[in-house]
């Protein structure tokens, strides 16, 4: 059972891990720039909430599976597949929860008033200062929120994982996982535990990240 | 020569085209909304880069279309006061004046941290978080943090713009002084007449993207072309005096010059500083002393020039070696027949002056 908690958040983890940078920098690249093409990257970057995650899924298993050539570069540096490990769950759950952390960070870049940028640079900030003491710092709320809620939503993540993962009790087996196999085996009293942890789990993030927030707003008003 | 301008920006059905020189000192850049002055100094801060063009400061080239350079904002060395403040929310006081002098060099550095606090009054709020300040406060907050990046040119974006009159005082009294303490060139823009004829040295007046006219502040109230421009009714005297006495529970006097002006009762100490506001309108001219009259300011002098626009005079009266403008009709000019050298009397009621003591 603590095994099963422990990996269940060491996928979660992991993938969220993954996402922070690239959902900073997709963040950065459509909430502050005036690129091109940005509508076509905002598609592309929240298909994975638009399709079924079993949809997800399968794209991921041509992607990394054995005959991909993700799959051959880690039989030849590790002598491992990915698919079936709980790489695959991690790379599973991050796909799946990345539209929505980088929705939430879009939405707090968008809402930093340039002319605070501005005035950093002409008291002599480069971008790189500006972005990390200024841009980043005023995002703080919308960064939590999307981390946050892309780790929920890793942590209860389903059906792409299923899919590129299985469901290997031990090695890729999480809690939404567990509690399937235990309804599906009628092991109602087992699948009943379960779902209590993943409640506690869900309520211990909230709870987090409301505490966060009350900091960060604490912090800016003394 | 201390910045030199020959750009041209366009953008939708806009197009900004200048062509200025500025000496030292204070340079007012005056216009209407929209004329192209915040575009302006954004070409000159570098946010924006002009189509193409010249941008210099003290000879050193910081934009150039055909040499293709252009100096990024941060190392400009050039300071921009926002109308809005643009103070950084998540830092307190102390750390928003920090952060630009943290990264100025210190052989650069021409004020030390703790003069520039103790200038614009900051130390006791210097522990604080920006976002309950007043807007005087911010103001101060925003100059402060601005000087302490020891900028060779300071922008400034209607700085006055959203504080009640009282609160301006302050802040062109320290502009005016940091300008002459430090040498510090100055731009400054504005729509207000009356902190172009109080504060800046010489004015170029733009609208529609181009330049109307340039030269001297007074050119507001005589060159006809500027005149469609100007807010004739707001225009105020900004005057710099001394508190002298304080004559009852209602009433202090301020000595401006030789001038001593009867106020509304001010709450700083005899001896200290301040700026009052005198309305062009509210000045009532006459050519005999008054006298059985309530008004308790009456001040001697001459008319030292007549500035005539379309359906206002403003006479430029010299009262003890102050200058003063006062607004009539063109009218009330032809009826009193004044002319220049003419000596009249000046009347003013104590509450028509309004003291800008505000921090």
């Amino acid at each position: 059972m603590v095994e099963l908690i422990l990996l269940s958040i060491k996928v979660a983890a992991v993938a969220t891990l993954i996402n922070i940078p690239i959902a900073v920098y997709i963040g950065w690249l459509i909430g502050r720039r005036n690129i091109r093409g940005k509508l076509i990257l905002e598609t592309v970057i929240s298909l994975p909430l638009a399709l079924p995650p079993v949809v997800t899924g399968y794209f991921l298993l041509i992607l990394v599976g054995r005959e991909s050539a993700i799959g051959q570069i880690s039989q030849f540096l590790f002598g491992n597949d990915i698919v079936f490990t709980w790489v695959a769950s991690a790379i599973a759950a991050s796909v799946v929860s990345f539209p929505l952390m980088v929705r939430a960070i879009i939405v707090a870049m968008q809402g930093v008033d340039t002319t605070l940028e501005r005035s950093a640079r002409s008291l002599g900030a480069g971008p790189i200062r500006t972005f990390l003491q200024i841009t980043l710092p005023l995002c703080y709320n919308g960064l939590v929120a999307g981390i946050l809620l892309g780790f929920v939503r890793a942590i209860g993540e389903f059906g792409a994982t299923i899919v590129v993962a299985g469901n290997i009790p031990g090695r890729t087996q999480t809690i939404p996982l567990a509690i399937y196999s235990k309804v599906q085996l009628g092991k109602d009293s087992e699948a009943i535990n379960l779902i209590i942890i993943s409640t506690v789990l869900a309520i211990i993030t909230l709870i987090i990240h409301h505490w966060l927030i009350v900091r960060g707003t604490r912090k800016s008003q003394r | 020569m201390v910045l030199e301008i020959d750009i041209k920006k366009e953008y939708n059905e806009f197009q900004l085209l200048i062509d200025a020189v500025t000496e030292e000192g204070i340079t007012g850049i005056f216009g209407p909304s929209a004329s192209g002055k915040s575009t302006l100094l954004n070409c000159i801060a570098g946010f924006e880069k002009p189509d193409c063009g010249l941008i210099a400061l003290n000879s050193e080239i910081l934009f150039s279309s055909t040499g293709r350079i252009s100096i990024p904002t941060e190392r400009r060395r050039i300071g921009y006061v926002h109308q809005h403040s643009a103070l950084f929310p998540h830092l307190t006081v102390r750390r928003n004046v920090e952060f630009g002098f943290n990264l100025t060099e210190n052989s650069r550095k021409v004020v030390n941290f703790q003069e520039l606090i103790s200038l614009f009054r900051l130390q006791n709020i210097m522990d604080r978080g920006v976002t309950n300040l007043s807007g005087g406060e911010r103001q101060r907050v925003a100059l402060a943090r601005s000087l302490a990046a020891a900028p060779e040119l300071l922008l400034l974006d209607e700085p006055l713009a959203s504080l009640d009159l009282p609160f301006r005082g302050f802040i062109l009294e320290k502009l005016k002084e940091v300008s002459r303490t430090l040498g510090l060139n100055m731009i400054y823009v504005s729509h207000s007449i009356s902190e172009m004829m109080a504060l800046v040295d010489s004015v170029i007046v733009i609208s529609d993207g181009k330049k109307l006219a340039e030269g001297n502040p007074s050119l507001l109230l005589n060159n006809g072309e500027v005149a469609d421009y100007v807010d004739y009714s707001s225009l105020e005297n900004i005057l710099q005096g001394t508190v002298e006495e304080h004559l009852s529970s209602t009433l202090s006097a301020v000595s401006v010059g030789a001038a001593k002006l009867v106020t509304p009762k001010l709450t700083l100490d005899i001896g200290d500083p301040i700026n009052v506001s005198i309305k062009a309108a509210d000045i009532i001219v006459s050519k005999y002393l008054p006298s059985g009259i309530s008004a308790r300011n009456v001040l001697k002098g001459f008319v030292s020039r007549t500035n005539k626009s379309t359906n206002f005079t403003f006479l430029d009266c010299d009262i003890g070696g102050v200058s003063l403008i006062a607004a009539l009709t063109n009218h009330s000019l032809v009826e009193l027949g004044i002319e220049n050298g003419d000596d009249i009397f000046l009347i003013l009621k104590a509450t028509s002056i309004t003291p800008m003591e505000s921090l």
